[in-house]
């Protein structure tokens, strides 16, 4: 079993280094290929790396906490919130913006999961959630554009970059800065591994697992918040990676541990956003395509294909 | 052992949902609650067990000589007195190994995943015990209810709390696994566990309990060893509708029902 979990862990640092060349190196001008890949790929691929790896662990932590394995940031309105908070935050500059990123942005996270918990969470069955979540999202994303449209005179332009995503608006320091983040959260994760494991029996048992159920939920909806938020407030809304990631994950280890899947999400998570980018670059050159249009593209029939086998009580 | 005075339940609306209960129980015992769908079991059981939910309650409850109230910490409550209801589901294909790990690293209170040798000596002698090998590798969502009850049972008696509260979580078993069950409850009181179980199947509480309560509207209308508990009277204050006959088994001599 342990030699086979180092060859997994083999092959997904294989497949990360593939997609780490692919987004250096796809259709680059080698006459000025330092300045280009300094400047501009460089930066992209770090927060490539960073907002994949923080997505697929929101997803998988989201899923387990809230026993719903059609959760994500994206589908329970979570991403949009912070969308919206980060582009009040933009506009009023009021909001101590720390490397580029923007506390609105969490605060907005934290109050999407606040209220999905308070109206959602009282027992209600994962399609009523996931429903709710889907208002959620379309509530938040309507504010979003009505208060870009008012408040930004370029604001009907960026509402693209919020809905659609972008990883080409950065510099080194913020990516650097929230890839520091996501790995700190990731080991914060690994250390409650076996807290998460108790949810996996639903909220009911988690305390006969000797969890407290209110301090895990209260301790996973602030990390989440802080994932979700900087990660939309750099890169817009991505969507389905915290989706497919934590499934493939669990499929591929054929584990619900979060000891193994933890590290895996955020490994696999990386490396599946960092080839959605080069290819959203690569397929329409030299036009690009919003990342977040290709990775709605593969993960919306895969949600549909999950939603189907979980009405049939088959999830994974 | 277990203690209990002047222990009230109420919702957050203020209707009573269990009022004032004294009972006292000691160690290595079985206690059987019995009574009518919403007479307050799961309120009592789930009070004693300290576990979650969003009631208003007052009153003591002292455990092994411990209130209640000084184990705020699941994990340290987990290791005195354990919870399980009667509805298992899992969203997720976990194993029934992995739930069998869970129970065992939960009761140990380490960070870290994994079993070390004394532990899986453990888990694997209590699983050949429970003649349960056969199951390890079966995904839990997949097991039948009746399984999945007894994977339950199970993994509580191998994380091994002092008291375990079994509140109907033998509702789905067959006659078979019934009657494993009691012998299962006896050779773990003997090991120094104590059991509160409550069921709607009169005769298996009978069999298997040292003191019963009957419960009605939130209140016990009697309490002690089952035999002076178990009577034509006290199960007419129960249940208005029908009127049961108590006989005596001759083989195990204890008190049944007939209806």
């Amino acid at each position: 079993m342990r030699n086979e979990i180092r060859k997994k862990y083999l092959i997904a640092a294989g497949v990360l280094a593939f997609a780490i060349l692919m987004s250096l190196f796809l259709g680059l001008d080698f006459k000025n290929a330092s300045l280009l890949i300094g400047e501009l790929r460089f930066p992209r691929l770090l927060l490539g790396v960073a907002v994949g790896a923080a997505l697929s662990l929101a997803g998988l932590v989201l899923q387990t906490v809230l026993s719903n394995p059609l959760a994500e940031p994206y589908t329970l309105g979570i991403a949009s919130g912070a969308a919206l908070g980060a582009a009040i935050g933009v506009s009023l500059k009021a909001s101590a913006v720390i490397f580029g990123m923007n506390p609105g942005a969490i605060a907005g996270a934290a109050l999407s999961i606040g209220l999905l918990l308070r109206v959602g969470g009282g027992g209600s069955g994962q399609e009523s959630m996931i429903l709710l979540g889907v208002m959620l999202s379309l509530v938040s994303a309507s504010m979003l554009a009505i208060w870009m449209s008012l408040a930004d005179p370029l604001g009907v332009q960026s509402i693209n970059f919020w809905l659609l995503g972008d990883l080409s608006r950065v510099t080194t320091g913020p990516a650097a800065f929230l890839l520091v983040v996501v790995l700190l959260v990731g080991a914060a994760f690994l250390m409650f591994s076996r807290h998460l494991d108790a949810f996996l029996f639903g909220g009911e048992m988690v305390e006969s697992f000797g969890v407290s159920l209110p301090r895990t939920r209260k301790i996973t909806i602030l990390l989440v918040s802080l994932l979700v938020g900087l990660s939309v407030s750099l890169a817009g809304m991505i969507g389905f990676v915290g989706l497919i990631v934590p499934h493939l994950v669990r499929r591929w280890l054929g584990l619900q541990r979060h000891f193994h899947l933890i590290p895996f999400s955020l490994i696999w998570g990386a490396a599946i956003l960092v080839i959605s980018d080069s290819l959203a670059r690569a397929i329409g050159s030299p036009h690009e395509l919003p990342v977040g249009a290709v990775t709605s593209l593969v993960g919306a029939p895969v949600f549909i294909l999950l939603f189907l086998r979980g009405r049939r009580g088959q999830f994974s | 052992m277990i203690r209990v005075s002047g222990f009230e339940v109420r919702s957050q609306s203020g209707k009573s949902l269990l009022s004032s209960t004294d009972l006292d129980l000691p160690a290595q015992a079985v206690l059987g609650v019995y009574g009518p769908n919403g007479s307050g079991k799961s309120s009592l059981l789930r009070g004693i067990s300290g576990e979650a939910s969003p009631v208003v309650r007052s009153g003591e409850i002292v455990i092994d000589g411990v209130p209640l109230n000084l184990l705020s910490s699941p994990a340290d409550r987990i290791k005195r007195v354990l919870y399980l209801g009667s509805d298992f589901r899992s969203a997720f294909d976990l194993t029934v190994r992995d739930l069998f790990e869970l129970g065992i690293e939960s009761a140990s209170g380490r960070f870290w995943p994994g079993l070390n040798p004394g532990e899986r000596d453990r888990m694997a002698g209590v699983v050949e015990r429970l003649q349960m090998v056969s199951l390890l590798p079966r995904v839990f969502q997949t097991l039948s209810d009746g399984e999945k009850q007894m994977v339950m049972f199970a993994r509580a008696l191998i994380q091994a709390p002092k008291v375990l509260v079994l509140d109907e979580t033998f509702s789905k078993l067959d006659l078979d696994r019934l009657i494993s069950v009691t012998r299962i409850i006896r050779d773990w009181i003997n090991c120094g566990m104590t059991f509160l179980i409550s069921s709607h199947d009169l005769n298996f509480l009978s069999e298997i309990s040292d003191q019963l309560v009957f419960l009605k509207e939130g209140r016990i209308i009697a309490g002690g060893p089952v035999d002076s508990v178990l009577n034509e009277s006290n199960l007419r204050e129960l249940f208005t509708k029908v009127a049961p006959h108590v006989v005596t088994s001759p083989e195990s001599g204890k008190r049944k029902i007939l209806y």
